[in-house]
């Protein structure tokens, strides 16, 4: 879980998550098994319901397997403490929420900058937090607070708030599905270029076809289980350079 | 720290209606408190300095069995001061004086009453008893020819005025009867309810030509520097003037009036408590919603890595903003209050009259000026009370609010 902050294994093995008990039980997965590697730009796809979420906030240490094990760089999460995976999310995770989740009494900038303080990272985190939104194309609009924007602007914080803190892995759980269709493009152009420029790791939910044109990789789901895992040749927007180059 | 203080203040004011609310109930609490101890506090500081002023200085020595209250004042056994008791006064006190109470009836026409009669010595009485706050109508009578000083109450009753003249009608210390005719010197109105209405002022020349002590009499009463030493003066009194006298403080005699005040005290209390419990209920209630409220806003924090204690953090400072504004807001007003009516006091004359008071208050010293008591160690309590009371109470929301799941961000 210590050096190199771009070092993003994550290794989910026989994982399932109950929910409910007796009649009422769901079984949101069921022994799924999953690797993802550095710098991949990695898509779950799948109908409603089909366990995406559920799988995301796993991975994410939002939440604890029912069964099975997940390993981050090696270290198994459910061996970690409260405190110790609010660090692990605060450092190393880079979140994306399909409805924006920024906090409405705070501006662009304070949004951003939150990310940097829970991080608790060192130097002008206002600083930091300005360049972010500049490289997302907020540079005018930093002042203002997320109710007086459009939804792709939002979401644009949102990935500014997401990758501030260099995180190695960003998870984006439908990033695209509040968004018309050029806006949606324009958000996955910026974490595309992200994940190309910096290696971030990414990892999407969606069953938008735009997001997975762009993917590296696309796992599909179906009931819980994995229906499907393949890599894509050359996806839209990765230009000349391999998924996985950096600059 | 100041970012996560700045997101819980941009919180309350989201909410701005509810968060006035619950403060204004914080803002009470803290003002009755504040009001209620300066009321209290001042009624009491007033009593003792009734009870020293018009009754008793620091220490006063009567005779051994000199009944303790009403109207009845014996003229058998009185006083006398021997040398050694006279210079123990003279190097001891600040001021001493003596003063005979008997109970004479003043008659004017077909009008008669029963009054207190109170003997003074006209060189020495002001050095125990000030009248700063007497309103004197006519002359204060010095010799046996200038006549009586009657409190405005009585002078009312009997329809006198000064240059009148009434008949006094009293025993003697042989307990014969005795009457004069003599000249009312003036009125006076000295502001104790104690007093007013009840008493009437004889220069001791007079009292003697009246009762016949042959200089004897039946109180001796004196001030010290600090009116803390009056146990220990009234001691060393006891011991120079035996069993024949006892001696008394102001803090015995104020007693009675101060005990009335503390049951008022507890009262006040006690509704100041129900207050800061109903102020208590509308934080927690305040907190509760916004916890329900921002359940997405919790699980977003969560998500970007805010432990569950910097949740409970979040919520418990929005309870404490909310105390500590509410509570410095009622603090200040409470404070310019109390100084305020601690200087210029509240007259409480009219309300003495309306409920017949000087009836009731016939023991009571009480100067009908009310002076409030400001008392900085009450306003910073007050604040401190204010302010723990918010912050607990935001306790149990802010538990609640920590508990959520993170997963709680991306659903719903
Ligand atoms: N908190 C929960 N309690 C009970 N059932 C849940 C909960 N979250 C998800 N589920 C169920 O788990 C299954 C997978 O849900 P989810 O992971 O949200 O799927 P997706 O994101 O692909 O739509 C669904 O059947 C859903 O109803
Ligand atoms: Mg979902």
């Amino acid at each position: 879980m210590n050096g190199g902050f771009l070092i993003a294994k994550c290794d989910v093995i026989d994982v399932s998550k109950l929910y409910g008990s007796g009649v009422a039980e769901v079984r949101a997965l069921d022994a799924v098994s999953l690797e993802i590697d550095t710098g991949e730009f990695t898509v779950i796809s799948g109908p409603s319901g089909s366990g995406k979420t559920t799988l995301l906030n796993l991975i994410g240490c939002l939440d604890t397997p029912t069964a099975g094990t997940i390993l981050l760089e090696d270290t198994d999460i459910s061996s970690l403490g409260e405190r110790a995976l609010a660090r692990v999310r605060a450092r190393r995770i880079g979140f994306v929420f399909q409805s924006f989740n920024l906090i409405p009494v705070l501006s662009a900038l304070e949004n951003v900058e939150t990310a940097l303080h829970l991080a608790h990272t060192e130097g002008n985190r206002r600083e930091k937090a300005a360049e972010m939104l500049e490289a997302v194309g907020l540079k005018d609009q930093m002042k203002r607070r997320p109710t007086q924007m459009s939804g792709g602007q939002q979401q644009r914080i949102a990935v500014a708030r997401a990758l501030v803190k260099n995180p190695a892995l960003v998870i984006a759980d439908e990033p695209t599905a509040n968004l018309d269709t050029a806006t949606g493009a324009q958000v996955l152009d910026v974490m595309r270029t992200m994940n190309q420029k910096r290696g971030v790791t990414f990892l999407f939910s969606t069953h938008d076809p735009r997001v997975m044109e762009r993917a590296s990789r696309i796992v599909s789901l179906r009931d819980g289980r994995v229906e499907d895992d393949r890599k894509v040749e050359k996806p839209v927007g990765a230009a000349n350079s391999g998924p996985s180059s950096q600059e | 720290m100041m970012f996560f203080l700045k997101l819980s203040l941009l919180n309350l004011l989201r909410r701005y209606g509810r968060t006035t609310l619950s403060m204004v109930s914080v803002i009470v609490g803290v003002l009755v408190i504040i009001l209620g101890r300066g009321t209290i506090d001042g009624l009491r500081e007033s009593i003792i300095r009734g009870q020293i002023d018009a009754m008793t200085g620091h220490v006063t020595a009567l005779p051994a069995d000199y009944p303790t209250a009403g109207l009845s004042h014996p003229l058998e056994n009185l006083l006398t001061l021997d040398d050694a008791t006279t210079e123990w006064l003279n190097t001891n006190t600040v001021g001493w004086t003596q003063r005979l109470l008997f109970a004479p009836r003043v008659v004017s026409g077909m009008d008669a009453v029963r009054v207190r009669a109170i003997g003074y010595c006209p060189e020495t009485d002001t050095r125990v008893f000030p009248r700063g706050d007497w309103n004197v109508q006519g002359t204060i009578p010095e010799t046996d020819s200038d006549g009586i000083l009657l409190t405005r109450g009585i002078a009312r009753t009997l329809s006198l005025n000064k240059g009148d003249s009434v008949i006094v009608e009293t025993r003697t210390h042989a307990g014969a009867l005795n009457a004069l005719q003599v000249p009312v010197a003036g009125t006076v109105s000295t502001g104790n309810p104690a007093i007013d209405g009840l008493v009437v002022f004889v220069p001791m020349p007079l009292a003697e030509s009246l009762v016949r002590p042959n200089g004897q009499f039946s109180h001796l009463s004196l001030l010290l520097n600090r009116r803390a030493d009056a146990d220990n003066a009234a001691a060393q009194l006891q011991s120079l003037l035996g069993n024949t006298a006892r001696t008394t403080t102001w803090e015995i005699e104020a007693a009675p009036g101060l005990e009335a005040q503390d049951i008022r005290q507890t009262f006040l209390d006690i509704i100041a408590m129900a207050l800061l419990i109903m102020a208590a209920a509308g934080i927690a209630n305040t907190v509760l919603m916004a916890a329900y409220e921002r359940i997405r806003e919790i699980g977003t924090l969560r998500a970007l890595g805010l432990t569950r204690r910097g949740v409970m953090g979040l919520f418990v400072t929005e309870g404490f903003v909310m105390g500590l504004i509410g509570s410095i807001i009622g603090a200040a007003a409470g404070a310019w209050m109390t100084w305020k009516y601690s200087i210029q006091g509240i007259d409480m004359t009219s309300f003495v009259e309306q409920v017949g008071a000087s009836d009731m208050m016939q023991d009571l010293p009480f100067s009908t000026m009310l002076y409030m008591n400001f008392s900085v160690s009450i306003i910073v309590i007050a604040i401190i009370v204010g302010v723990t009371v918010a912050t607990v109470s935001s306790f149990y929301p802010a538990m609640v609010a920590s508990s959520r799941n993170p997963a709680d961000a991306t659903r719903g």
